[in-house]
Order: structure tokens, then C-alpha cells, then sequence
């Protein structure tokens, strides 16, 4: 299988907090990879320098063989990585089917004119945002729920919803940060499902997860991130095993000094 | 733009066809005319801050320049009154992009203070003795070593634009050819006519997907991005609609009242549509219409008041801020159970 996506001695720095540093990956095509890690471990971040909402300190993002690092935010979203949030932000005032529609965005082209004059482009705009829409609802399972206002839905549809306006994006990467966040074991094992089936439509997966079971059920490969740094990165079988991923999430067993002693 | 807005269209639009005939008195015409007037400026407004969630209170400044504009090159220079409101409307394009791209990528309370200044700026620009500015350049001039008299009569017609603080007279109705409005009637359907176009456009732009990457900007900045949607460049794009609206309405009133001076454009004025918007309901665009209807009637209505009629104007607003934080249009859509978002049919 070909890479897709890498990042190369990524450094991240929130003044004089190093966040993410030295981090190194590269992301096979249509494999699920986990990000996981304590809290605080600079999961996030690394989305972020992915995504490009925050730009890395050093190092490169390369995304099917050319340099994406720093580009805005909705070129990145254009070049086809699209991602979710941990904290889910879904557009206030909006149906479900709203949107969803405002990520057919890039997918259509009319302009202000064309819009307000209502030229023919703009209606055949207009017919194909809402099918196409509809189309993904239907995929995550909220074809009822097109009407509703996005934010009164329940948590666990508000998540799908979430994944549904990003894959709207037809992206060929899928940035997930806690998707399971907030869901219980049924919602979790419908997660499982909709990720899979993510997969199979042939986009790459990267996802950041609390959950483990999740995480070794679902993942080819799983990479683990502590202060900032990569500590492992393997299969679930072997990160299980890691020394070093079970000193950072439960200490050293064998001995007196406290696992923080890692730091720096 | 859905069943509820078209039907709201065809009835506004009969209501602009009939009004005068069930109106006659040239006074309350009068009342009417400002309001479409500001009306106009309004529905920009709404779709900058009601839809978009970018604040503006410098409108008075895109309105100084469409009607300062059109008063210049109708009065100094003979211009026909169809250029002159497309040479404001050019003008106020480049003002908003060169403002806007700075300033709208501030935020909230900041972005409030920028668009305050620049409106600010454009009233003091107007308010000055352009005498001022040409003897400035002519003294640089001569220092640079040109000609005294040269420059002197170069800059002569350029030294009592405006008008300074006592105004500008004399600026002729709107017309084409031979055809001229004048009768309060003529003018409401000039203004009426105007304000129901923007309308709706404006109807039509909400219902695309550049009305909703706006509210996606408006709903969640970070995920509009995330979501593909430039949007520096759709906050830019909305700041020049809302200054061009401005600046027809700006040409519009100087050719209806003949004579412009610097206090119609003053901050009362940007923070006037600001209540229009609030009071009408801004995250509708006919809230818009509605709140410029109410507040130009409302301070007639109270004249009974006597004295006391800024007291009143001022509770009406303080109730409605209080007890209808959506405003007029939003309290009859909750009532109604209407919303303004399209729902799945």
C-alpha cells in the first residue's frame, strides 16, 4: 500500500510550550490509524498541523507527494483532508441537512452574482448540493432527521452528523478527533461500523481515540503520542505489548520514581 | 427562497403597488420615502450582521460616499445622475475591500471599533473645507517648486466640493432624459421599487450556497474553514454588498432631498440602522424592512408626546430589546412556529 499522507519532524510551540515535537508518520491509503495517548499528549495538535488551523512550528506536511504545510485551513479542506472535532462544532441556527450542504461548498462554483441574480448555474447549484447532501445524511443514517435544528439533536447524532458533513467534502483523508467522545456501547459499536464502512469507500482514516476497545477492534495500526512525542508505533497486537505505551498510561510498575519523570 | 418568502414577496409587492393610492398625504409619503430609504441601507446591513455575524458601525460612511458621490458629479461636474450612482457605488466597492480586508479580521467588540472609526473618518472627510485639502497640496506644490499660479487654477474647482460643514444645494432629482422624479408618489415607487430589487436579491443569495457558507460563518467560524469555505474572501464579499446597498440608498436621498450636509452621515446615523436591524430582527432579512418602517414612523407617531416624545422613542426601543431579543420578525416567526431556515422540503 502507497502513503497518502506524512508528516516530517513536525514541531508545534504554544510560546514556550512545545506541544508537539519531532514527530514523525506517514499514513498508508484507506488504512484506519489510531492516535492515541494521555491527555495532553499533543493529539490534537497534530490534527491541527495536519488540517492546517494551526500551523507547525517546523517540519512538513505532505499530502500525495506535495508539501501542504501551512496552506489556509480551506485549502486544505479543498486538496481533500477533512476532519471533525472533539468538541463538536456544528453550525448554530441550521438544519441537519444545512449542514451538511455548507460542506458542497468547494463542489460548486457560483458566485455572489450568479446567486442573488439566480442564474440557471446557480438553481443547478443548488439541486445538486441538496441530492448530494441528502445522499450523506443517508450514509450516517439521519435521513429523518434533515429538518431537525442540527444542535437539538441528541449527542450521539450530533457526532454522526458531524462525520457526515465531512465526508460531504469527498475526502480522500478523514482527520476524526474523539469521535467516540460522549457516546455509549451501542452508539460506540455503530461508530465502529460507520468507520469501517468509511474505509471501504476507499478514504484513509486517522483517528484520535480514548476508547481502547475502539481502538484495537477498528485500527491496522496504532501510534501512540506522550508529551509530545511519538513513543510507539505498530499494530494493535505489538502496541499492546509496548513497554513504553503501558509506562505512560500506568506508570512504571517496578519502580519508586513517578512515571512524570519522563517529562522533557 | 422557499414558499414562506415568496409569499411574503408577492404580498410586499402589492403593498408597494397600492400604497400610495391609500396614502395620499404627501407628508406621510414623505415619512415612507426615508424609510425605504434606509431600508435599503438595512437589508445590507442585515445580511452583514444577521446572517454573516460581522458587526458594522461605520453604514454611514458607505452612505456619505454614495450620496457625496452622486452630489459632486451631478453638481460640479455635470455628470448624468445614472453615473454619478454607479461612480459611488465603484467607489464604495474599493473602500469596502481596502477597509474590509483589514479590519474584518477582527473580531466582535474590535471589529465594532474599526468600522466605527472608518465611518468616523468618512464624516470628518466630509464635514472638512475641501479648501483645506487644496491649499495643503498647494503649498506642498510650491515647495516642490511649481508653479503658484499654475497649481492655483488647477485645484480651483476642486476647492469647494463638498461644501464643508454648510453642505452641498442644488443637486438635481433622479431622472432619465426627459423623465423626472418629483411627486412624493414617483419617489416612493423610485425607492420602493429599489429597496423590493435588493430584496430580492438578497432572498436569492440566502437561499445559495453563498447565503449558507455566510451562516456557516456566522454558526461556527472554524468549522466554515474546516469545511472548505474561504472565508476572509465571503467576509469581504458581504462587506461590499453591504456598502454598495448603502451607497444606492446614499445616492437615492441625495437626489431626492437636493441638498446633502455632513450631519445626515454622522455615527447617529450607523448606530440608527443598527437599532432598525435589531428592532426589525436580524437574523431575517425582511426584519430589516420592517424595523426601518417602524423606527422612521415610530418618532411621528409619538409627536403627541410633545417633549417627551425622545423619552417614549426610547422606552419602545428599551421594550422591545427587553421582552423581543429576536426582534419584530423573529417574535411573529416564533409565534407562528415558522422558521427561517429551509427545512427538508
Amino acid at each position: 500500500m502507497s502513503e497518502i499522507l506524512s508528516v516530517e519532524g513536525i514541531f508545534v510551540n504554544f510560546g514556550g510550550v512545545m506541544a508537539v515535537g519531532n514527530v514523525s508518520a506517514s499514513f498508508a491509503e484507506k488504512s484506519i490509524t489510531a492516535i492515541i495517548g494521555p491527555n495532553g499528549a499533543g493529539k490534537t495538535t497534530l490534527i491541527n498541523a495536519i488540517s492546517g488551523a494551526f500551523p507547525p512550528t517546523k517540519g512538513e506536511v505532505i499530502f500525495k507527494g506535495s508539501d501542504i504545510t501551512g496552506l489556509p485551513q480551506h485549502k486544505v479542506a479543498e486538496l481533500g483532508i477533512a476532519r471533525t472535532f472533539q468538541n463538536l462544532r456544528l453550525f448554530r441556527h441550521m438544519s441537519t441537512l444545512e449542514n451538511v450542504m455548507v460542506a458542497r461548498h468547494l463542489k460548486t462554483s457560483s458566485g455572489f452574482l450568479s446567486c442573488s441574480l439566480k442564474l440557471p448555474r446557480s438553481r443547478r447549484d443548488e439541486r445538486a448540493i441538496r441530492s448530494s447532501a441528502e445522499e450523506y445524511l443517508e450514509f450516517v443514517g439521519l435521513s429523518d432527521r434533515a429538518g431537525e435544528d442540527a444542535l437539538s439533536m441528541p449527542f450521539g447524532l450530533q457526532r454522526h452528523l458531524e462525520i457526515a458533513r465531512a465526508l460531504a467534502l469527498e475526502p480522500e483523508v478523514i482527520l476524526l478527533d474523539e469521535p467516540a467522545g460522549g457516546l455509549n456501547t451501542q452508539e460506540t459499536e455503530a461508530l465502529a461500523q460507520l468507520i469501517h464502512r468509511i474505509r471501504d469507500k476507499g478514504i484513509t482514516v486517522l483517528l484520535i481515540e480514548h476508547d481502547m476497545s475502539l481502538v484495537m477492534n477498528i485500527s491496522d495500526r496504532i501510534m501512540v503520542l506522550n508529551y509530545g512525542q511519538k513513543i510507539a508505533d505498530g499494530a494493535p497486537d505489538e502496541i499492546q505489548r509496548d513497554e513504553a505505551v503501558i509506562e505512560a498510561y500506568l506508570g512504571r510498575a517496578d519502580s519508586d520514581e513517578p512515571a512524570q519523570s519522563q517529562q522533557g | 427562497m422557499g414558499r414562506g418568502n415568496f409569499i411574503t414577496l408577492v404580498i410586499f409587492g402589492i403593498l408597494v403597488a397600492v400604497f400610495p393610492w391609500i396614502v395620499t398625504n404627501p407628508y406621510y409619503l414623505r415619512v415612507i420615502n426615508f424609510a425605504g430609504i434606509f431600508g435599503i441601507i438595512c437589508i445590507g446591513l442585515s445580511l452583514l450582521l444577521g446572517y454573516a455575524g460581522q458587526i458594522s458601525i461605520g453604514q454611514a460612511g458607505f452612505f456619505a460616499i454614495g450620496a457625496y458621490t452622486s452630489g459632486i458629479l451631478t453638481v460640479h461636474f455635470g455628470y448624468p445622475v445614472w453615473a454619478g450612482i454607479l461612480v459611488g457605488i465603484a467607489l464604495n466597492i474599493l473602500v469596502a475591500i481596502v477597509v474590509g480586508i483589514p479590519t474584518l479580521k477582527l473580531r466582535g467588540h474590535y471589529l465594532a471599533m474599526a468600522t466605527l472609526g472608518i465611518g468616523e473618518i468618512i464624516h470628518i472627510v466630509a464635514q472638512a473645507d475641501t479648501e483645506d485639502f487644496t491649499d495643503l497640496i498647494q503649498a506642498i506644490g510650491e515647495k516642490l517648486g511649481y508653479n503658484s499660479d499654475k497649481l492655483y487654477s488647477a485645484l480651483e474647482p476642486y476647492s469647494a466640493l463638498t461644501g464643508g460643514p454648510s453642505g452641498l444645494p442644488g443637486i438635481p432629482p433622479l431622472g432619465i432624459g426627459p423623465w423626472e422624479v418629483t411627486t412624493p408618489t414617483e419617489w416612493f415607487y423610485a425607492i420602493w421599487v429599489v429597496a423590493f430589487i435588493f430584496m430580492v436579491l438578497s432572498l436569492n443569495l440566502i437561499h445559495s450556497r453563498i447565503g449558507r457558507a455566510l451562516r456557516a460563518i456566522h454558526g461556527n467560524e472554524e468549522a466554515a474553514r474546516a469545511m472548505g469555505v474561504n472565508t476572509p474572501r465571503l467576509k469581504v464579499g458581504v462587506f461590499v454588498l453591504s456598502a454598495v446597498m448603502a451607497s444606492v440608498a446614499g445616492s437615492l436621498y441625495a437626489h431626492y432631498v437636493s441638498f446633502i450636509s455632513p450631519g445626515t452621515f454622522s455615527i447617529h446615523e450607523s448606530i440608527l440602522v443598527l437599532v432598525m436591524v435589531a428592532v426589525g430582527g436580524m437574523m431575517n432579512v425582511w426584519g430589516a424592512l420592517v424595523g426601518a418602517v417602524i423606527m422612521s414612523a415610530l418618532p411621528e407617531s409619538l409627536r403627541f408626546f410633545h417633549d417627551y416624545d425622545i423619552l417614549m422613542y426610547g422606552l419602545v426601543l428599551l421594550l422591545i430589546m427587553m421582552f423581543m431579543p429576536d426582534g419584530i420578525v423573529g417574535q411573529i416567526q416564533k409565534v407562528f412556529k415558522f422558521s427561517n431556515s429551509e427545512k427538508a422540503g
